[in-house]
């Protein structure tokens, strides 16, 4: 089946997240993979938050520039969008197919939204039952208000009825698949929570807001810091005292971050720092999305410190790489950067749930501290042959932790031949990594790899990618969900393939740049810096140019 | 246990007279005397010559960057409340560089104890003006004359919220044994300043003559404003 894209606009304040999400999650439950793309201003009231739906009976959606259908709420919201049609185009504007109406009748202006759903669910063709099924399960916990909102759905739908608005979509024979729908962000929570985190320090900013709102559900320790300094600190102190600690924030944040990153490099104290892009510099573009914070995320931080970075591309990887995060962090006693985006991180994507549920998570603290022997005692900072020496942790034995260069015991040195063996040791620690833990994602085309193009991405570009290749099958794609130690494997690998097109979300085409450092070639560079994500259309166009 | 027990083998780098001195010999006696085994004590230190005492202290000693030993106590007392925690710093790292995180930690009452070295200066960056030099102190960044009120930790913390506040002075070593003591066993947020001016460059702010109190008072306006108080000032 071809994709459907659906637009549903309204001022904030007027539920457009919430109706996204049911209306993806109804199809969803129809058989349809979907994926849900919001925009908004930073604003908390008024103006015009847009979603995006997309629906395809096939797997990996990228977002549209053209739509097929679009439901807004209010004129100025329905000119915003009225010229964003494409073939066999419908729109409705709220007050004049009646949602206001059903509103006053029901007296609640709240259930605008989802009046607007029901009339959207009828002119797709759909039968009211799989709706009506969501929405007494979005609002499971409130009696009244799903009284209410099915009751504005039903009307809705027999609105389009009355006015013999149906294009039949036709439902997905079959069906029987069971589709899990979740943000990036959601994704990750599963994956902090798998990982059995202790403690999380988070100053509010956009695209992580929805990290903090699900964890304080949650019996993890919720430290709401006065500003991302403390929040870093205090998770670093946490995790010397033996918490599976994290923080989350965006590139601001990061950047208030940095002087404790490289603390928790030298104290060689595990952290895992969700950095969640979105367009800079400065304040930039608050909520809209980026990929160009991994020049900053490689490089934050004075001296040199081994670090690593991983980026998910989807459901999948953001809950895997989520849980693997700590487990990095405790193994190596690094920090790890979990770099996400406001794509990935806030917008809705949906994957098969046997996928998702199929994997596995085993928790690994690393080398811990077995009891003081012999008279030397426990030194905190042992040289070891792979560089890692046990954690102990207070209330254990008595220790040092150090963020000066300090000697095996942790006491502070500015020892010459001591600087040495504890620069080869911190730097040595991640050599162990490229043994089983992978990096990157080989999607081979049809005339096999080294014949033909092959396009590079990393993080939240994969599913837009994988989208955009249904129509391009002889292209080679790779895709990086671990750019930090760059995959040693991906050099050898990509010294093999041709005509190397690097697609990104920046200005500057940092993973090209990154590349070209580490294995002399040279790319071909997609690039996109204005906030949004690569649409379909476009991805195409610059596809039949190659 | 024995006071010993808490000696490293590393000699204090300090200048000959330093307040620092008495202030270790306080901490020493407070934790022996507490009863307290150098496992179970975890102290944050910040960066400067006081911080430096991560090398002279043996407990569960952390150092950690200017200015941030108190986030890095808090998440440590979240993560294990069995623990006793204390933050130490200067008056540069606690008072100037990370005041915000003295105010909100004595706001949200943390149950930590953060004490305060204050010297009146940036000692070993070579003595400029930090936010607690004395108005009129000609320093080497401020060579006509410190011309700003000096930020004062006590007062800070008492309008902020913090439960418990002390000042002493690092040459009266018993007293200080005794506030530490009760500011560990304190629960929720305590303060310590303890004042010793630095015998290389601000030898000549003198202590004022102060007046010990016999109990604390019973509300913190009382004590507001005036330095030449000591002792416990509050206890809530």
């Amino acid at each position: 089946m071809k994709k459907f894209a659906i637009k549903l606009s309204g001022p904030a304040g007027t539920g457009m997240m919430q109706a996204g999400e049911t209306l993806s999650k109804a199809l969803n439950r129809l058989g349809f993979y979907t994926l849900m793309y919001p925009e908004y201003p930073s604003r908390i009231r008024g103006g015009d938050n847009h979603i995006q739906v997309v629906f395809c009976s096939e797997k990996f959606i990228a977002p549209f520039e053209k739509i097929d259908l679009l439901l807004a709420l209010g004129k100025e919201n329905y000119k915003a969008h009225v010229n964003e049609g494409g073939e066999g185009f419908k729109s409705y504007e709220g007050g004049e197919i009646g949602l206001n109406k059903i509103a006053e009748e029901l007296g609640n202006p709240l259930v605008l939204n989802t009046a607007g759903l029901g009339f959207i669910w009828k002119v797709l063709g759909f039968k009211i039952d799989v709706l009506r099924e969501q929405l007494a399960e979005d609002f499971a916990d409130k009696e009244e208000i799903k009284a209410l909102n099915i009751k504005a759905a039903e009307k809705g739908y027999e609105r389009a009825r009355e006015i013999r608005e149906i294009r039949k979509i036709g439902e997905i024979k079959g069906g029987g698949k069971k589709i899990t729908n979740l943000t990036g962000n959601e994704a990750l929570v599963k994956g902090i929570l798998k990982a059995e985190c202790d403690f999380v320090g988070i100053y509010p900013m956009t695209p992580v807001n929805e990290i903090l709102r699900l964890l304080a559900k949650t019996k993890i320790k919720l430290f709401r810091p006065e500003d991302e300094i403390a929040g870093i600190n205090a998770a670093i102190g946490a995790a010397f005292a033996g918490g599976r600690a994290m923080v989350a924030t965006s590139g601001g944040g990061f950047a208030l971050m940095t002087e404790a990153l490289g603390m928790a490099g030298m104290a060689e104290v595990p952290a895992v720092i969700v950095l969640g892009q979105r367009t800079g510099p400065s304040t930039g573009m608050a909520t809209f999305s980026s990929q160009a914070d991994l020049n900053f995320a490689i490089s934050a931080g004075q001296g040199e410190f081994p670090r690593i970075i991983l980026a998910p591309g989807d459901l999948e990887e953001a809950y895997r790489l989520g849980a693997e995060a700590f487990n990095l962090a405790e193994q190596y006693q690094v920090p790890v950067i979990l770099l996400t985006d406001k794509y990935l991180a806030e917008s809705r994507f949906s994957t098969l749930k046997e996928n998702f549920d199929q994997i596995k998570i085993i928790i690994d603290k690393g080398k811990l501290f077995k009891g003081n022997k012999g008279d030397k005692g426990y030194r905190r900072y042992e040289l070891t042959a792979d560089g890692i020496s046990p954690r102990a942790f207070p209330g254990e034995t008595t220790f040092l932790t150090n963020s000066y260069e300090h000697d095996e015991s942790g006491f502070s040195s500015d020892d010459a031949e001591n600087r040495e063996k504890m620069m080869a040791k911190r730097m040595g620690k991640l050599k162990n990594l490229e043994e089983g833990f992978g990096g990157f994602e080989i999607f081979e085309g049809k005339k096999g790899w080294g014949k033909g193009t092959t396009l590079i991405g990393w993080g939240s570009t994969k599913e837009i990618i994988l989208d955009t290749l249904k129509e391009f099958p002889e292209f080679n794609f790779i895709h990086f969900w671990r750019l930090w130690p760059f995959p040693q494997k991906a050099k050898e690998i990509l010294t093999k393939a041709k005509n190397l097109v690097v697609i990104e979300g920046n200005f500057s085409g940092q993973l090209a740049d990154l590349i070209e450092k580490e294995t002399g070639l040279k790319s071909q560079r997609i690039l996109k810096d204005n906030g949004r994500p690569f649409f379909k259309e476009e991805l195409t166009a610059w596809m039949k140019k190659i | 246990m024995d006071e010993k027990d808490l000696n490293t083998k590393v000699q204090p780098t300090w200048c000959s007279g330093c307040g620092a001195y008495g202030f270790l010999t306080a901490m020493k006696k407070a934790i022996a005397q507490s009863n307290l085994a150098p496992k179970d004590v975890v102290v944050t230190y910040d960066i400067g010559c006081a911080a430096n005492m991560i090398n002279f202290f043996n407990v569960c000693g952390f150092a950690t960057l200017h200015g941030r030993s108190i986030p890095v106590a808090v998440g440590v007392k979240m993560t294990n409340p069995s623990l006793t925690v204390i933050a130490q710093g200067g008056e540069g790292g606690i008072v100037t560089e990370g005041a915000n995180h003295l105010i909100h930690a004595a706001q949200r009452n943390d149950d930590i104890t953060v004490i305060i070295n204050n010297n009146y200066v940036f000692g070993l960056t070579t003595g400029q003006a930090s936010a607690a030099t004395p108005k009129g102190l000609k320093t080497s960044s401020t060579p006509e004359g410190n011309p700003f009120e000096a930020l004062c930790a006590v007062d800070l913390v008492a309008v902020s919220g913090g439960t418990f506040v002390a000042r002493t002075a690092a040459s009266e070593i018993e007293k200080t044994t005794e506030i530490i003591k009760k500011a560990i066993a304190h629960k929720g947020f305590s303060l310590v300043e303890i004042l010793h001016p630095c015998v290389i460059w601000t030898k000549g702010v003198k202590i004022p003559e102060g007046t010990w109190t016999e109990k604390p008072f019973a509300d913190y306006k009382e004590f507001l404003g005036k330095e030449n108080l000591f002792g416990v000032l509050f206890n809530e």
